[in-house]
């Protein structure tokens, strides 16, 4: 009976024939109550059509649930509408005002709180400024690895800790003997010293020889610059001297005395290495000259340094080399000036090819009151006895 | 608002955004008592919408949409100021089946039908008082939306611009929280 009644009702309700088939099955309340009641607010608002209107006006009259839920709407609404408003509070516009002038000394505040340091003294503001500066220097120099004192020391270690190996590497840089003819072409005039500053170097150069660049200790330049230039056969010597003073800066316990040793290894080394004058003495009897030649080398301050069976290397000083030279001359018979290997000028110590040599110069301007001992004063001279 | 005065505050002076004030002062806090529940909050709200109006002026292009702007404003404080106070808890208590505290304690809260005779002071009092409980436990979309629309009476086509809808979902939106309303305060009032 119920299930008729809805029927009769659906053209009017406006619900089509899809929906028939669920409200046989048993849901005709909930749909038909459900659609009205989404109708509420258009009802009461009078924005439904008039057909729209007289269908859910009819659903109303029909359904008592839909009409109670209506009125409860309707009572919500007109409550809703009836709510009075609530009066300002006291005193707010001038807490407005208030809240302004709080606002603008917070605004004041910030601002010199920003400013505050521009208005502290300089007094106080610049040993700051320069702390954090030079701290900033310090750390970027370190972070960079280019400290130079560092630099420094670390090379004095490694020289003092290999100095065998580097030798040995010096010696064994092959010069071609091109290269040594260009450099003995090449050779500076003494006078002219400051255009060779300019040159670029022309010799060999170890890729860590260019790397040490302006940190690298004197004693260590002063290896170089002698061991650069020297022939293989006095290589040799020099490599002998440089292991054994590296043997004895390796047992040194201590920095200073290790400083010491590599600095005595150098002058020895620098002895050794520098580029012989070659003297050829024509003989008649070999032990009488070499006995008489070692007491005219101790006669005019030198040394000897080797004596082998037709060769003896001797060391003289500059100052009396060209006495010594007219003396050798009276004791052979023929003595003759050999050709010279190296031009070696033992009194400026340039034999050094034009890179190394340029070092040279800029440590001498460095340091005006350093000693002409040692390489500087002597010169070396290789007698070839012939008979 | 007259346009005058709109123009005279964006120039600065400080008596056009008096009269601004003094204007709007009701409509502003009164949207913010309804959002928010309590007067004190509501105060600060309203002042602080001012304040952001004094700000921020200048950059208003259309004078004769003052009203809308100053809506505008006053939601999004209210929505900033919700969750400032939903984060500490404020609205956890509120509720409408929570029982009155008296001097001799706690007494159970009775049902009212002020339908059976609405005029009494003392009904309407109630009526107001579950309508503002109501509000605040329904979804702050839904509170909007009935606040503006059946509280302001600001229409369909203002609701639909400040959020940006079409006025079909404003009704249909305002239709759901209008239902919700009633069951709410069914539970107390009828």
């Amino acid at each position: 009976m119920w299930i008729v009644d809805r029927r009769l009702h659906l053209p009017q309700a406006g619900i089509g024939k899809s929906e028939i088939r669920i409200i046989l099955v048993g849901g005709v309340k909930s749909m038909e109550c459900e659609k009205v009641r989404d109708r509420f607010s258009a009802l009461l608002e009078k924005e439904l059509s008039p057909s729209d209107e007289s269908v859910v006006r009819e659903h109303l009259a029909f359904c008592s649930e839909c009409q109670n839920d209506f009125e409860r709407f309707e009572k919500t609404i007109r409550w809703l509408h009836v709510v009075e408003e609530v009066e300002v509070p006291d005193g707010f516009l001038s807490g407005i005002y208030k809240k302004m002038e709080s606002r603008k000394r917070e605004g004041l505040l910030t601002d010199q709180v920003k400013r505050r340091w521009l208005n502290y003294p300089a007094s106080l503001k610049l040993p700051i400024q320069a702390v954090a500066m030079v701290t900033t220097i310090c750390l970027v120099l370190y972070l960079t690895k280019m400290m130079p004192f560092e630099g420094s020391r670390l090379k004095v270690v490694e020289q003092t800790k290999a100095p065998h190996s580097e030798a040995k590497k010096m010696g064994a840089e092959s010069i071609p003997e091109e290269m040594k003819k260009e450099r003995d072409v090449l050779q500076p005039p003494l006078e002219k010293p400051g255009l060779r500053d300019n040159e670029p170097a022309r010799a060999p150069v170890s890729g860590a020889q260019k790397a040490e660049g302006a940190f690298v200790p004197k004693v260590i330049e002063e290896e170089k610059r002698a061991l650069a230039p020297a022939p293989k056969t006095e290589r040799a010597e020099a490599d002998t001297l440089h292991s054994q003073e590296a043997w004895k800066a390796k047992a040194a316990p201590s920095e200073s005395e290790k400083m010491e040793n590599v600095a005595a290894a150098r002058e020895k080394i620098s002895f050794a290495a520098k580029p012989p004058r070659e003297i050829i003495l024509r003989i008649s009897d070999r032990a009488k000259i070499v006995s008489q030649l070692q007491e005219l080398i101790k006669g005019f301050g030198g040394e000897t340094v080797t004596a082998e069976e037709n060769i003896l290397l001797a060391s003289l000083p500059a100052a009396s080399f060209s006495e010594f030279e007219k003396e050798l001359n009276k004791l052979g018979s023929s003595a003759e000036p050999g050709k010279r290997l190296l031009q070696k000028d033992a009194q400026e110590g340039l034999s050094a090819p034009a890179g190394v040599r340029q070092r040279g110069v800029e440590e001498k301007a460095k340091e005006p009151a350093r000693p002409a001992a040692g390489s500087e004063s002597y010169i070396t001279v290789r007698i070839l006895l012939r008979e | 608002m007259q346009k005058e005065v709109i123009e005279s505050c964006k120039a600065g002076n400080e008596k056009a955004f008096r009269e601004i004030v003094l204007h709007s002062q009701r409509k502003v806090f009164n949207i913010a008592y309804r959002m928010l529940g309590n007067k004190e909050e509501a105060k600060d709200l309203a002042q602080e919408v001012f304040l952001s109006v004094y700000a921020s002026i200048k950059d208003l292009r259309e004078e004769a949409k003052f009203e809308a702007w100053l809506t505008q404003i006053t939601i999004n404080h209210c929505r900033n100021r919700w969750k400032y106070l939903e984060r500490r808890k404020y609205f956890k208590s509120e509720s409408l089946d929570d029982p009155i505290e008296t001097q001799d304690g706690e007494i159970p809260r009775p049902i009212y039908d002020p339908s059976d005779n609405p005029e009494t002071l003392y009904e309407k009092r109630m009526i107001q008082e579950a309508i503002q409980r109501g509000l605040l436990k329904l979804r702050k979309e839904q509170r909007e939306m009935i606040v503006l629309r059946d509280l302001q009476g600001i229409s369909y086509e203002e609701i639909g611009e400040l959020f940006q809808l079409p006025i079909g979902t404003v009704k249909s939106k305002l239709h759901r929280a209008r239902m919700d309303l009633k069951r709410i305060l069914e539970r107390v009032l009828h």
